[in-house]
């Protein structure tokens, strides 16, 4: 009964969605305010119908209803509860419902805080919302129905949940990840409107720049757990493939990347706003073209989705239908817009340019490099593009927008005097040099390249934030005055940017300095490396609730410390799915993994052993980036409007 | 403590010596080896290399790359031995040449052709006077300060 | 600013053209199920091999496929598939069809178990513990069938099991048209 009540709300959702996507636009441009302030019920309303369905959706799993057909496929009586209850977005048909749940989410969010915006614009912006949430629920309704049943031959109990997904990293990684993608949606409704509206004025970029870097701020934190997860979960010690599915996501990351950056500067020096606007437009298509290519298969991945033609035609088409008319608007209106403020060449605006096209440069190889192969299929040849790609076109660029990020800090707004150029140009260096000095005993080691170049970077833009920091407190009467005038969104954009200084110092050691290897390992016996002795104690067998597993334990000393690491190999009574669990002691500067592969014979198995040299600098950058992300919408200017509200 | 020395000091004795799976004539053929393994894709996995998949082939492959290491073979002796069995599609890494020039070169020269071609339009207009520099609001405020002023003067 | 408006519309034209282009791309993909590793070895010379002969002492040669159209099959007593195909093959070696085998990743005695329980319809198998042979051959995974021409060419590559219908399309007509 409640799967029925719950697949009725979502077809009367999509009834919903088709009365806030016409009649608000309708008000708004006939300047009828009662049509056009159904806007905002309409989303609310939206999301309480799709939450409610969603709700019922996780009941069925929770009740183990094994009559509807994709909790038969994804559940199992024996799985933890808290597994039951993230099953339902573990898979192709549930995921897409919490995808919808997550895009009304954002549609009521706006409805709710935008108060002190025209209702014009409003009506707008909701009824875009509500045009993509159309999409999106007809989808869900039409292809990949979640509530589909197998009345009346149902079976007595389920195939179980894909075991890789049965870990916490899974639980938050689908939601966050989807909070971002679609969070790009209102950036999107933002842009279109005011392309509707022919005002692409600094108000737009005002309005959107909360919601955007919200947005991204999830995306942030979703790629890093998936990143995370990747890691301890697949066994294999990676964090990041360049798997089409990773892409994917990272893609409407770059872009959203360049889009809140260039939202600054439009809506603080009223330049680049036709860009701007276009970066919102691709970067929500973006993720909407990652939506296609996990869910159709067409490009073969690791995670991808299964395969279905019908799916992939229809988010295809849908796909088609967004791009093709945000252009065509862009083109048709875009140009109206005219920059109000000027520079010079040495200035800031160039700095975020700059960077905003080598960020172009980066997205262009990832889509390149994720396409290529089916563009080549096309051509009847097959080909595979991966990370050694990937890593030598993308780490030059990376390393180039570094440079440039740290040059930002002290370039000025407009014009840069040549002298004081010079001199603040020394002065980081200086400081870059002396950073350099100061650890050069300790990375002596390395004969890399991209070790020392990478070192330089990130000390070259340490060196510019603190001289930033610097000038900005040197007139005040002390430092902690002068730190306590800087404003939220400033330390923002410092956190963030030390972030990524965390991520790359991770991302450079990691891949230089870390240790592997392949080993042949009996219980009892011991094996010793530089700085390491790892010891198999015993291996044993271990029940879990929905599967039985071999364990086995190590004891692992490293200079006077001893711990104990525990790897699991796992068969899981439902699928007959083999997984093997690592066993990991994370540590600041490196993590000690080890996983336990294959009976070699009678005694001995062998063995991976990992040291990861500061591979949780990576993820720590991540949460870095997503805080100054957080600060900077604390900052008091959207506080302020938020008061004014209240008052109002 | 002392007793957990000398367990762990028993323990040692006891252990016989274990060894790596894959015995390497030089530190640097290991390199090789493990960054060889990461380069090709396994051919029946959907997306892993041969040294993140546990396929049977990608074992076999292992072995014949260590073997070929070995046996003193250069890292593109290998490549192109098994490309002639698998296709490229064993290749993570593509070979720069053919169509796969566009690949390699077409998404960093489109951009520096942008990042040039914004460059000469901007030297087109570049402001050049402090006056060129003020933004159009900033005209604005200013005429408006100016005309103030002239008032009050009057 | 009809200068940046000029801009956007020359711009428009190559913008959508590229984007249609993806976009009619991404449609054929859609439909399109070619095999993901394309066989190298079809239409060129049997690879030179050699390998000892699944129980006997004695070594056979590649270049001893040769003289008449002998299908090549690659197979293991832990392939689930095998044993799907295997009556199959039973049913070719009645109708006179020459099949070689090579016993893949698999034991002696677990290669005798499988075959007694379900009949030997090969000629001989090539006894390939290592994946050596399947290796030189571009094999992923058993079953897969080759057909190798009287002089010794490869003219056809089966990923997966091979049935009636595989065989009447695929195989057949190359062993007729010659």
């Amino acid at each position: 009964m409640i799967v029925e009540l719950a697949h009725f709300c979502l077809i009367l959702a999509l009834l919903v969605a088709l009365f806030g996507a016409i009649f608000p636009m309708w008000g708004s441009f006939y300047h009828n305010s009662q049509m056009a302030r159904l806007a905002r019920p309409a989303a609310i309303l939206q999301f309480l119908l799709v939450f409610l369905s969603f709700a019922g959706l996780v009941h069925a799993f929770v009740t183990d209803n094994f009559t509807v057909k994709y909790v038969a496929a994804h559940s199992y009586s024996q799985l933890p509860l808290i597994y039951k209850f993230c099953a339902a977005w573990g898979a192709h048909e549930g995921s897409m419902l919490l995808w919808i749940v997550i895009l009304c989410g954002w549609s009521a969010a706006v409805a709710l805080f935008s108060r002190q915006l025209p209702e014009q614009a409003v009506a707008r912006v909701l009824s875009v919302m509500s045009m993509i949430t159309i999409g999106f629920l007809s989808f869900s309704i039409f292809t990949s129905n979640p509530f589909e049943t197998l009345l009346p031959h149902f079976p007595i109990d389920g195939r179980d949940l894909n075991p890789l997904l049965q870990d916490f990293g899974f639980i938050i990684h689908p939601p966050f990840l989807y909070m971002g993608y679609v969070g790009f949606s209102v950036a999107f409704a933002f842009a279109i409107a005011a392309l509707i509206g022919g005002e692409l004025d600094s108000a737009w970029a005002r309005w959107s720049r909360p919601w955007t870097v919200a947005a991204w701020i999830f995306l942030t934190i979703g790629i890093a757990l998936g990143s995370w997860w990747a890691y301890y979960e697949l066994g294999w010690g990676g964090w990041w493939f360049w798997d089409p599915v990773e892409n994917a996501s990272f893609m409407p990351w770059l872009s959203g990347t360049a889009l809140i950056h260039s939202l600054a500067v439009s809506e603080k020096r009223g330049v680049f706003k036709t860009w701007t606007v276009f970066l919102a437009l691709i970067t929500f298509c973006l993720s909407l073209l990652g939506t296609f290519i996990v869910r159709s298969g067409v490009i073969t991945s690791v995670h991808s989705f299964a395969q279905d033609p019908v799916r992939g035609m229809f988010i295809l088409i849908f796909l088609a239908i967004v791009v093709i008319a945000a252009l065509t608007l862009f083109v048709l209106r875009g140009g109206a817009v005219k920059s109000t403020g000027r520079y010079q060449l040495i200035s800031r605006e160039s700095a975020l340019l700059t960077n905003n096209m080598f960020l172009m440069m980066a997205l262009l190889i990832v889509l390149t490099g994720t396409l290529f192969p089916l563009i080549m299929e096309a051509f009847d040849r097959s080909i595979s593009v991966g990370a050694p790609y990937f890593n030598r076109l993308f780490s030059p660029v990376m390393l180039v927008l570094l440079t440039i990020l740290g040059a930002g800090h002290w370039l000025h707004w407009k014009r840069n005097g040549k002298a004081s150029l010079l001199k603040t140009i020394r002065t980081v260096s200086l400081i870059t040099l002396g950073l350099l000095l100061a650890t050069a005993y300790w990375l002596r080691g390395f004969s890399d390249f991209y070790v020392w170049i990478g070192m330089t970077v990130a000390f070259w833009v340490v060196a510019s934030l603190l001289l930033d920091v610097f000038n900005k407190t040197k007139n005040a009467s002390s430092l902690w005055r002068g730190l306590q005038k800087i404003k939220a969104s400033y330390w923002g954009m410092q956190t963030a940017h030390l972030g990524l200084v965390f991520a790359l110092v991770g991302i450079v050691l990691v891949s230089f300095a870390s240790e592997e290897k392949l080993i042949k390992l009996a219980p009892g016996e011991t094996y010793k490396m530089e700085g390491y002795e790892f010891t198999f104690e015993r291996l044993g067998p271990v029940q879990g609730p929905n599967y039985i597993a071999t364990r086995g334990t190590f004891s692992v000393k490293e200079q006077e410390d001893i711990f104990t690491l525990h790897s699991e190999k796992r068969r899981y009574t439902a699928s007959g799915q083999v997984m093997t669990e690592a066993g990991i002691n994370p540590g600041f500067t490196r993590d000690v993994y080890v996983s336990l592969g294959e009976t070699l014979n009678e005694r001995d198995w062998s063995v991976r052993i990992y040291i990861k040299a500061f591979v949780r600098w990576i993820w720590l950058g991540a949460i870095l980036m997503a805080l100054g992300g957080l600060i900077a919408i604390s900052d008091r200017r959207y506080r302020l409007k938020l008061e004014s509200r209240v008052a109002a | 403590m002392k007793l957990k020395f000398f367990f762990v000091l028993i323990m040692a004795f006891a252990a016989q010596a274990a060894e790596t799976l894959l015995e390497f004539s030089s530190k640097e053929n290991e390199q090789r080896y493990y960054r060889l393994i990461e380069e090709l894709r396994c051919p029946k996995c959907l997306n892993q290399s041969i040294a993140d998949s546990n396929a049977g082939i990608s074992e076999d492959l292992r072995n014949i790359v260590y073997e070929k290491i070995e046996a003193g073979r250069s890292d593109r002796e290998i490549k192109i031995f098994l490309k002639e069995r698998y296709g490229d599609f064993i290749l993570y890494q593509p070979e720069v040449g053919g169509a796969n020039l566009i690949l390699w070169f077409a998404p960093v020269l489109f951009m520096l052709g942008v990042i040039v071609t914004l460059l000469l339009r901007y030297r087109k207009n570049e402001p050049k006077s402090e006056e060129d520099l003020l933004s159009v609001s900033e005209i604005k405020e200013l005429e408006q300060l100016l005309d103030e002023q002239g008032k009050g003067e009057k | 600013m009809s200068d940046s408006k000029q801009t956007l519309r020359t711009l428009a034209l190559p913008l959508f053209i590229v984007v249609l282009l993806f976009l009619g791309l991404f449609a054929s993909a859609l439909f399109d199920d070619k095999e993901l590793v394309p066989s190298m070895r079809s239409n060129k010379p049997l690879p030179e091999f050699n390998a000892r002969v699944l129980f006997e002492e004695r070594t056979a040669k590649s270049s001893e496929i040769r003289g008449e159209y002998w299908l090549l099959n690659f197979w293991g007593s832990w392939c689930p598939t095998c044993y799907v195909e295997h009556p199959y093959l039973m049913e070719l070696k009645q109708r006179g069809v020459k099949i070689i085998g090579v016993n893949y990743k698999d034991t002696e005695a677990e290669a005798a178990r499988f075959l007694n329980e379900l009949g030997n319809p090969y000629e001989f198998s090539f006894f390939d513990p290592k994946g050596r042979i399947a290796i030189e051959m571009g094999i992923t995974a058993a079953p897969e069938t080759f057909l190798i021409s009287p002089d010794g060419k490869v003219l056809f590559h089966r990923i997966g099991d091979m049935n009636e219908r595989v065989y009447n399309t695929s195989f057949k007509p190359l062993m007729e048209g010659q």
